[in-house]
């Protein structure tokens, strides 16, 4: 069988995208064939590439590519024949015959060495690397291969490789959040790393049971996901309201006629704009204000003490300024068909533009305006966190 | 006993001990308790290699279903009925391996099984995501305004009709049906509570929501 079919024609579908998708599968083939290895499972796994090779030829869509492999099960029809492969090798460089236990702890031993030295440098691989080292040291100790896996068991080394120490991936995530200001799920992944820190005082190697650690983990982010989806849909609803209002207001200011908010081809457009956020607002708002109780229950006047108002305040998220703030809490209760803002509202927000003091300078210095950047989420690479971790312990 | 016997009967006594005191693994206890009685009753080591392979296999098998078995009791309780059904089907097809490598292999099969079923029960979102479309209907046909906007309201519901059955027909659709080539939005899911608790939003509103749905996108 030839797996070269598709694979060395000009590929319809990204080519850089394919190969880096079917790049590890290929590398697959080549090791078995540079082993001379020939049988049925190879020919399945060729069977399987050559299938993956052709659709990428006569596929132009990444995403229907991609669905069609997995929905034909086609990596993991070819991973299964791979691991039949490794298998039925592994087997007969043996001979058939069970091998000694002096081959064993040398297999054994350098495969831990060869996972060592790869990982050892990686900091993010930190958590891994004390297990690992320590089966190391077990099998050059002079031991025979039942005494190193007795060893390995009584210190959980087996146990210790298999769940990882979690805890440095669940401390990020949870930075991350913070840093984000997402109230809701700085919350969840506390509870998540509480639930680990419990689960790994309660385990006898020290680190939580990968399983008990995953359904405890499903339990809290269950409890959690439809608590996230309100406090995020409230958010965009409110969010909807100010707009709707404080538009209301600028357009009744002097400075309309040059903001892009009305701006069109012609003065005429432009005044049809204004005219338009004048007289629709208002009846918007309507709606808007209905769809925000129907959904939440909550009204224009909830908003000011709910919650997610005081966290997105805190967290430097409203685009507005306090002052323009006032002006809407104002203005609200006039927002409405036929009505026009307060005077002196129109001339407080127009103050307001002509300083260009819209927007919260907290926003501002966080998030950035057309003068630079801000400093944004401070969020850095796990890659950083783990080393600033590492120093501090 | 040779040195080498009783330091494999050590090892597999280890091994009992990882599972003693931990009920997420009764059955992997009861296995491993098997194959170290089997160890601890061979007169010679060599005895071992026959009763080795079957009760090597019963600890394999008793791990996936101990993990499985808890896997199916939270999902039971968190009302998740397909990854429930997986985990009832893991169990079921592990009791049946005739191999280590059988039993790997059967259990991928039926985690890509599982995962193109979620993937499939998951397009019951379409409705949430649409959320923004209909409250723009409702707002540009509910609207109690005069004209000329009212007209204009009407005109980009109409706009926005178009724009979404086309979407839904040229693109959510099809790319669906790359998935299940018999899909069509099944509006019975969203009540599920897998799918309706994650929108925010009482009954009597997403009851509304999917009448619109349906209508505006001629479902």
């Amino acid at each position: 069988m030839n797996i070269d079919a598709g694979w060395g024609c000009e590929m319809a579908v990204d080519k850089d995208l394919v190969d880096s998708m079917l790049g590890p599968f290929r590398d697959m083939v080549k090791d078995i064939d540079s082993k001379g290895i020939t049988n049925k499972d190879v020919d399945e796994m060729k069977a399987v590439m050559a299938k993956m090779n052709g659709y990428a030829a006569s596929m132009d869509d990444m995403i229907s590519f991609s669905t069609k492999l997995t929905t034909e099960g086609l990596f993991v029809a070819f991973s299964n024949a791979y691991s039949r492969v490794m298998s039925a090798a592994a087997s007969s460089g043996t001979g058939g015959a069970e091998p000694e236990d002096a081959s064993l702890l040398a297999q054994s031993l350098a495969a831990y060495e060869q996972s060592y030295n790869r990982l050892k440098d990686d900091p993010t691989m930190a958590h891994i690397v004390p297990p690992v080292k320590r089966a190391v040291e077990i099998a050059k100790s002079g031991v025979t291969y039942p005494v190193f896996l007795r060893q390995c068991e009584e210190e959980k080394i087996f146990e210790r490789m298999k769940n990882g120490d979690q805890r440095p991936v669940l401390e990020f995530q949870l930075e991350c959040a913070r840093e984000m200001g997402d109230k809701l799920r700085s919350e969840m992944y506390s509870q998540e790393l509480a639930a680990y820190d419990r689960l790994s005082a309660a385990s006898p190697c020290g680190q939580a049971d990968n399983l008990a650690f995953e359904l405890a983990r499903k339990r809290i982010e269950h409890e959690f996901e439809p608590m996230i989806a309100e406090w995020d849909s409230i958010i965009e609803q409110w969010e909807k309201l100010h707009w709707l209002v404080i538009d209301w207001l600028d357009a009744h200011c002097s400075f309309a006629p040059y903001d892009q908010r009305w701006v069109g081809m012609t003065p005429a457009i432009t005044q049809y704009n204004i005219r338009r956020t004048k007289e629709k607002n208002p009846a918007r708002l309507v709606v808007r204000e209905r769809i925000f109780r129907d959904y939440h229950g909550l009204g224009w006047n909830d908003v000011w003490t709910h919650p997610t108002w005081i966290q997105e305040q805190a967290e430097s998220r409203v685009w507005f300024a306090d002052e323009c703030i006032d002006l809407m809490k104002r203005v609200y209760p006039v927002c409405r068909p036929g009505s026009k803002p307060p005077s002196d509202c129109i001339a407080a927000e127009e103050a307001i533009h002509a300083a260009k003091k819209w927007r919260n300078p907290k926003n501002i210095a966080r998030f950035g305006d057309e003068a630079g950047a801000g400093s944004g989420y401070r969020i850095r690479s796990f890659e950083e966190f783990v080393k600033a971790r590492r120093k501090k312990r | 006993m040779d040195q080498r016997h009783a330091d494999y009967i050590g090892y597999y006594r280890a091994r009992v001990k990882k599972y003693e005191g931990n009920p997420l693994y009764p059955r992997s206890l009861a296995a491993e308790r098997a194959l170290c009685a089997a160890m601890e009753s061979c007169t010679v080591l060599e005895d071992f290699r026959a009763k080795a392979g079957p009760l090597s296999l019963a600890c394999a098998i008793a791990l996936v279903q101990d993990q499985e078995s808890a896997r199916l009791a939270l999902y039971e309780e968190l009302n998740e009925p397909i990854k429930a059904k997986y985990a009832r089907l893991m169990i079921e097809a592990a009791a049946k391996a005739l191999s280590v490598s059988d039993l790997t292999e059967t259990m991928t099969n039926l985690g890509a099984k599982q995962g193109l079923e979620e993937s499939v029960d998951g397009f019951a979102g379409n409705l949430y995501f649409d959320f923004t479309f209909l409250e723009n209907m409702e707002e540009n046909t509910t609207i109690e305004i005069g004209e000329p906007w009212k007209s204009e309201c009407e005109s980009a519901a109409k706009e926005d009709i178009d724009m979404h059955r086309r979407l839904f027909n040229e693109n959510t659709l099809p790319r669906a049906r790359e998935w299940d080539p018999d899909w069509k939005m099944n509006y019975d899911l969203v009540w599920e509570e897998r799918h309706r608790r994650k929108i925010p939003a009482p009954d009597a509103v997403v009851r509304r929501r999917i009448d619109e749905h349906r209508r505006w996108l001629g479902v």
